[in-house]
């Protein structure tokens, strides 16, 4: 014997025939004797038929020649599969120097105007060498504590001199 | 002797395109209403449905026989108007249909059931959107689930299936619907209609 609480659960699938044989039979029983469950179950038939009011769409005849229409431009394309592989795999490398030039290449110009500007201030010369010990040739000569004088080779453009 | 549909999918991956149009043929009606029910715009409902048909052919290689092939296109479509539903809620469109609904003919002109008197027309028409209104209104798994049992006359396996849950879960989902839907319609004012009833 069921009860309310059993039964109330169970009453939209008794609608629809989807409970088993002697479940269905069980219920059907119950609704007799129960005036609470049969209401539950008049509401929910009721419902039932209000929602059964709204109509079934009707398709279009031209649906049907639209959809096969598109799987046929599909499958031609996947035929000519030659041509539709080597136009992804152009889509793919131009998807990629877009990329690159969105992303990257601000960071490559970034990295070389770091190191341009490294070398320059490596360049600069540390002390300025008085132009007046330079010679023309290069060749500067220092007189040391009345010695006899010594040539020493020096870069003139770094100015530091070489003993 | 009715070929199934699990074979003719099987034909359709071996290049047999007519196999395919058998299925459209056979399902189109089916899909596009379960579509308009949910997404309650002619229109899009059209689009959902080519879409999911062309999904289901981009797949065929996949497909495996031991999936009925009508729960995989329930499933293809439901998920696409789920993405339909999320998007639209996302940017908040109205569909043309609903924009357009005071107007007799702007509705989808194959909505319209031509055997009735204007009046008859017009009233029917008013608790048709009473109704839709009331089923938009529900959580999506149940009007899902409700769309399916009482429109599409899907079995709760089936449902199952679909919904990738448990047979009593969709049980429950379809009680709930039906128990929620209630005070929708009244709300929504179709007990003008039927205030015996409800």
């Amino acid at each position: 014997m069921l009860h309310c609480n059993d039964v109330q659960p169970n009453l939209s699938a008794y609608l629809d025939r989807e409970l088993p044989a002697w479940k269905m039979q069980l219920v059907r029983w119950h609704l007799f004797r129960c005036p609470t469950c049969a209401q539950e179950m008049a509401l929910l038939q009721q419902t039932d038929a209000l929602l059964h009011r709204l109509p079934e769409a009707r398709t279009r005849p031209e649906l049907t020649s639209e959809i096969l229409g598109q799987i046929g431009i599909i499958s031609r394309r996947e035929e000519c599969g030659g041509l539709h592989q080597l136009w992804k795999r152009l889509s793919a490398r131009v998807a990629w120097f877009r990329y690159a030039f969105r992303y990257k290449m601000p960071v490559y110009v970034g990295i070389a105007c770091l190191l341009v500007l490294v070398g320059l201030h490596m360049d600069r010369p540390a002390t300025e060498t008085p132009p007046d010990q330079e010679s023309e040739t290069g060749v500067v000569q220092v007189e040391m504590f009345e010695a006899e004088p010594q040539v020493i080779l020096a870069r003139p453009s770094r100015g530091y001199i070489l003993y | 002797m009715r070929v199934s549909d699990e074979e003719l999918m099987l034909r359709c991956r071996n290049g047999d395109m007519g196999a395919f149009e058998l299925l459209v043929v056979r399902y189109k009606d089916a899909i596009l209403n379960f579509c308009y029910r949910l997404l309650h715009d002619y229109h899009r409902a059209e689009d959902v449905t080519q879409e999911a048909f062309l999904r289901a052919f981009r797949s065929a290689d996949r497909y495996e026989p031991k999936a009925k092939f009508k729960n995989w296109l329930y499933l293809i479509a439901s998920n696409l108007c789920k993405n339909e539903l999320r998007n639209r809620h996302r940017h908040r469109q109205t569909s043309l249909d609903a924009m357009i609904s005071d107007d007799p003919g702007g509705r989808a002109p194959w909505l319209m059931d031509a055997s009735n008197l204007p009046d008859d027309l017009y009233e029917k028409k008013e608790q048709q959107e009473m109704v839709q209104r009331a089923l938009d209104e529900l959580p999506e798994n149940q009007r899902l689930a409700l769309v399916m049992a009482t429109y599409q006359g899907l079995r709760y396996d089936e449902i199952a299936s679909v919904l990738d849950c448990s047979v009593s879960a969709v049980k429950s989902l379809i009680h709930r619907a039906r128990k929620n839907i209630r005070p929708l319609l009244i709300q929504a004012g179709a007990r003008g209609s039927t205030n015996a009833s409800l």
